[in-house]
């Protein structure tokens, strides 16, 4: 055996260039796969972390049921504390505000604490100053990353802008960014903040803290739990700390689901660039493996030789794909960052992920081997020793069309398997993995069909010597195969995830021009009082106002055919005043609902909501079904008037009208006003006017519908950066898999390229011919890339309707085709310049000689 | 006339740390339709003298010279030209590629030169009559045994009607039958068509078919013999015998 390996590891030093070709693939497959897990882990446990450094020692907290900017009367403290088991109940305060910096403005969020008992929970570490005084001082304490950021010391003061203007605080400390200060820069006693906010009584969060002996006991800490949620009712959420993060982190779990599928195609393809190898250097030691036969190895030994290669380059791979992984994981988790908005700073590298990438790696490696390593078993010594090279086409290239179809047929089919929902993100991996190893196992078919009818152009382009190099794709065609379904799948994510950000946006835009058809959108940092409204509406070239605001609210069921279904969600409502909103914007309605006007006027009477698709879908629900909310008056059913298309808080929203929202939630302040401006007048003088009136006094933004349109745009299409990326790593696969079978080639005809240079082909043209043999795959690559990239587009797109309902037009960009196409011809030709000039250089002694 | 003369031709390879002298100051003249063996032991520098001869090599020193051209300063492409338009090879291995069929196989060098098959199409049809193909001239070479391999070989090397035909061991995969058969080919291209030919072998049955034989020893031309006045094979035997050979 250690003969064996000694052997196997010789073998591979010999043919280095392959060697290394070949762990490259095995490399990225695993670097893929590992970084977006380490990237998703992060993600999940920073935000987690996040939220449970805000809470310090908290064992629970206690937030208002319904999401409320005016939060809770403070009094909730005196019952918790009521509740045996409850050592300390701390208050705090959030507010949003600006912070006035002589030229510019910050927005940031300040925190209200109850200084005395506030240290009991969380863990505040003073670099600088003191700590918070208790009292009513205009005081407050920095983290230190934010006092850097904006040059603020201690004894100085800075200006927040409050609800009655800006006021002068005086900086006492600097915290060390860690704990409380990693969320909260900017924090100030708590009868400071609800004085200068115009909050009177009330606090946002109670964060709890229970005694050991609960502590200890899970159960325990659940039964506490249960206790308080019984004895404040349903107005409050008595909740784990760290439970928001968590939550956060479970709405991108449909974008990991997303990176996976495509990590599965690199993994693919690093399976290819392995069965290639093996296949190739199989038929070139065909003499040397007849020799060891001859010697006296074992047919049993030769397998375990080349399996002894494939579980080398298995463990290489593997493990060097770890180290990428990591690396690669470092902008994956900047990208996601910057996309969520929120710096998680947290990098973990899941040990279960690492073994896990390095299992696949070696598995795939070592299954991808395991039929070349058999069949070289298989081989007589004789025949191995009388044969050169052995050419033809093997079982699989003839028959493995059938193959293919079939499991493309199944993958297929597996698309409408129901199962349990981890189970179906398994099932939906094992589905792609079928339709590439199908492609791949139908593209054998249409080799030689392709080669004929692609034949003009590369002689067109290469003269005669592609005329010799078309030629010789079919010569090994389960070679040139492999390759062509590395460069498809490459082109296929391409084009998929292209066309689904073409129909996404497409669907996106039409939907802003429906929905977001206001010229001016103003919003503020805080709720704008209704007055402003009326004040705005009495400027030259203002047409009309109309106020919105998102409330976030707790659905706690749905009622379709008189039967009820209790939920627990927390979807957001768009409170509008309906009339007002359809006469400068308006509303997509589903198809089939009834007259529109009848529609808006019943939202308009109250006790009523529209549902997004996606909702409509979620909740299993449609037009004159129930939706059951928890409001200030209790539990109250809205009926469905209508289902809309609606993108707001990601499709996860309903609309209410204005009138509602006072009722139930007790709110009348605006988060936006959406502005339609006077036939004939100019929108930017509206907005100058607007902003010269209003703009100082009362900290608003103004947007024109254009610029607001652009940037909710941006902000969407940025998700589809990470995709973008590892559709990348699926192109440079298929170059590698372009440079590995050419390499091969040359190798292979080294003797054929001998003679050609013999009888006076220069090594231009030797080159040439190279070129356009690989030219020849990728114009097939392409192609193929192309039709099922289209065709994988369109299923994801029906695929994505009927899981979430939300419906989009399929779009396909013919620019997307062009796209396509170059870039597969583009990696074909460049893969194809290192095994050119090697084709070229070629002593043609040697060549000529070469057995 | 001197078709190609080489003049104090000698070379030398590295093989790691130690120099090999390959050939040493060779001077070699082929007439025009002449047919000339070159013979001697494994690393008498046959071969390399081959092809130096072909400008597939350069000489360390001296010059070689093609119908009056000195090959030896040429850049790599213009040599590459001269061969493709002025020298024909044939191989132990054939070296057909395997993805053209025979015709196509005869017509590579025009091919390559760039010239349309309308107008070589005649020529190669010819030649491959000339070699007995006519009628397996859409056959690749997989389709062929390889003695018809051998010949379209022989046919390709004259399709651009070369100065110089260069024959590396031609009959050396082969049976005795089908060898035969090539030499008698050569033999009469060069009768009928005054074709100039330098062939390297080891068998003197197959320099028996030549006008002159050149004795080569460790990189030196040692002794030649013309093969007229009833000479054959026995009398290169005897000769190889007498040189130590």
């Amino acid at each position: 055996m250690k003969r064996l390996s000694t052997l196997a590891l010789r073998n591979l030093r010999v043919r280095m260039t392959r060697t290394i070709l070949t762990i490259a693939g095995v490399i990225l497959g695993v670097a893929v796969i590992l970084a977006i897990a380490i990237t998703n882990q992060s993600i999940y446990k920073g935000l987690e972390a996040l939220f449970a450094d805000v809470a310090g020692n908290a064992d629970l907290s206690v937030q208002a049921a319904a999401e409320d900017d005016a939060g809770f009367n403070q009094r909730a403290i005196e019952r918790i504390l009521t509740v045996e088991g409850v050592i300390a109940a701390v208050p705090s305060t959030s507010d949003a505000t600006m912070l006035m910096l002589g030229d510019h403005e910050v927005s940031l969020t300040i925190y209200g604490i109850d200084p005395a008992i506030d240290r009991e929970v969380r863990p505040y570490k003073v670099i600088d100053g003191t700590f918070l005084p208790d009292g009513d001082k205009y005081s407050v304490i920095v983290a230190e990353d934010f006092a850097e950021r904006h040059d603020i010391e201690v004894g100085k003061d800075i200006k927040l802008l409050v609800a009655d203007g800006v006021e002068a605080f005086r900086v006492v400390g600097i915290l060390a960014k860690e704990g409380p200060a990693r969320q909260a820069k900017v924090t100030m006693p708590l009868k400071v903040a609800q004085a200068v906010f115009a909050r009177g009584q009330n606090i946002d969060s109670i964060d709890i803290v229970a005694s050991e002996e609960i502590v200890k006991s899970a159960d325990a800490l659940d039964q506490l739990k249960a206790t308080l949620q019984e004895s404040l009712g349903r107005d409050y959420d008595v909740v784990y700390p760290a439970a928001k993060g968590r939550n956060i982190a479970e709405m991108l779990s449909g974008l990991w689901q997303g990176l996976s599928f495509f990590a599965v195609t690199a993994l693919f393809v690093g399976a290819y660039l392995v069965f290639n190898t093996f296949s190739m250097t199989v038929v070139e030691r065909t003499r040397e493996i007849g020799l060891l036969r001859a010697v006296g190895l074992t047919k049993w030994q030769v397998t375990r030789l080349i399996m002894g290669e494939a579980f080398i380059m298995g463990l290489i791979g593997s493990l060097l794909g770890v180290l990428f992984g990591i690396l690669l994981a470092i902008p994956m988790m900047r990208m996601m960052n910057a996309t969520i908005g929120i710096d998680t700073d947290v990098f973990s590298v899941p040990s279960e992920s690492i073994v896990f990438s390095v299992i696949v790696g070696m598995v795939v490696t070592v299954a991808s081997a395991l039929v070349p390593a058999i069949r070289a078993g298989r081989m007589s010594p004789v025949e191995a020793l009388a044969v050169r090279s052995k050419g033809g086409a093997s079982w699989l290239t003839k028959h493995g069309w059938k193959i293919g179809i079939a499991l493309v047929a199944v993958s297929e089919l597996m698309d409408y398997v129901s199962a349990p929902e981890e189970v179906q993100m398994w099932l939906g991996q094992l589905s792609l993995f079928m339709l590439l190893a199908g492609i791949t196992l139908v593209v054998p078919a249409f080799i030689r069909l392709l080669e004929w009818l692609l034949r003009p152009v590369i002689i067109g382009i290469y003269g005669h010597e592609g005329r010799i190099g078309a030629g010789n794709v079919h010569r090994a065609v389960g070679r040139t195969s492999l390759t062509v379904g590395a460069l498809t799948v490459g082109v296929m994510m391409t084009i998929m995830i292209g066309a689904m950000s073409a129909s996404i946006t497409a669907d996106l835009q039409n939907w802003m021009e429906t929905a977001l058809q206001g010229d001016l959108f103003i919003d503020s940092f805080r709720p704008m009082r209704m007055r402003l409204k009326g004040e705005l509406e009495a400027l030259d070239g203002v047409n009309l106002v109309t106020p919105m605001r998102f409330q976030e609210i707790k659905v706690v069921g749905v009622i379709s055919g008189g039967t009820f279904t209790p939920k627990t969600e927390s979807p957001y409502l768009l409170a509008i005043e309906p009339q007002e909103y359809n006469r400068i914007s308006g509303f997509e309605f589903a198809s089939g609902q009834g007259d529109e006007v009848a529609l808006v006027s019943q939202l308009a009477e109250g006790n009523a909501v529209f549902i997004s698709t996606m909702l409509s879908e979620k909740y299993g629900i449609g037009q004159g079904d129930y939706v059951r909310i928890n409001t200030r008056r209790g539990e109250h059913d809205f009926l469905v008037a209508a289902v809309i298309v609606d993108y707001l808080q990601g499709g996860e929203a309903l609309m209410g009208s204005w009138q509602d929202l006072g009722r139930y939630f007790g709110h009348d302040k605006a988060h936006m006003f959406m502005v339609d401006v006077t036939t004939g007048a100019s929108v930017e003088q509206v907005k100058q006017q607007i902003e010269a009136a209003y703009g100082a006094t009362r900290h608003i933004n103004v947007e024109s519908g254009e610029e607001l349109r652009e940037r909710w745009l941006k902000d969407f299409t940025s998700w589809f950066t990470l995709f973008d990326v590892v559709a990348a790593i699926g192109i440079v696969m298929g170059g590698l898999g372009v440079i590995n079978t050419l390499m091969m080639n040359v190798l292979e005809r080294i003797r054929e390229i001998g003679t050609l240079r013999s009888v006076g082909m220069t090594r231009l043209q030797v080159g040439k011919m190279i070129l356009s043999e690989a030219l020849v795959m990728g114009l097939m690559g392409g192609l193929f890339g192309v039709a099922f990239g289209a065709y994988g587009a369109y299923y994801a797109v029906i695929g994505m309707a009927e899981s979430t309902g939300w419906t989009v037009t399929y779009i396909l960009p013919k620019t997307l085709l062009v796209a396509g196409m170059i870039i597969a011809l583009g990696i074909s030709q460049l893969s194809a310049l290192y095994p050119a000039w090697q084709a070229a250089r070629t002593n043609i002694i040697e060549a000529v000689q070469y057995e | 006339m001197t078709i190609l003369q080489t003049t104090n031709v000698s070379k030398q390879y590295k093989m790691g740390e130690v120099t090999v002298n390959a050939l040493n100051q060779v001077d070699l003249s082929i007439e025009t339709g002449e047919f000339v063996a070159i013979m001697g032991p494994s690393g008498s520098g046959k071969s390399t003298l081959l092809h130096l001869l072909g400008g597939l090599d350069q000489p360390t020193e001296g010059e070689i010279a093609l119908d009056g051209q000195a090959l030896s300063d040429l850049s790599d492409k213009k040599v590459t030209l001269i061969r493709r338009r002025n020298i024909g090879f044939i191989f132990q291995f054939y070296n057909l590629v395997p993805t053209l069929s025979a015709e196509e196989n005869v017509a590579l060098p025009l091919l390559i030169d760039g010239q349309r098959p309308r107008d070589y199409q005649e020529r190669v049809e010819h030649l491959l009559s000339l070699v007995g193909l006519a009628e397996r001239r859409k056959h690749k070479p997989d389709q062929l045994s390889g003695g018809e391999q051998q010949r379209v070989a022989i046919a390709r090397a004259l399709v651009t009607e070369p100065a110089i035909v260069l024959a590396d061991e031609p009959t050396g995969n082969l049976d005795s039958r089908a060898g035969e058969g090539i030499l008698t080919l050569l033999r009469r291209l060069c009768d009928e068509m005054k074709q100039s030919i330098v062939m390297v072998t080891h068998a003197p049955k197959d320099a028996g078919y030549a006008d002159r034989v050149v004795f080569l020893k460790d990189g030196k031309i040692v002794d030649e013999m013309r093969l007229e006045d009833g000479r054959d094979a026995t009398d290169i035997l005897t000769r190889l015998t007498e040189l130590e050979l």
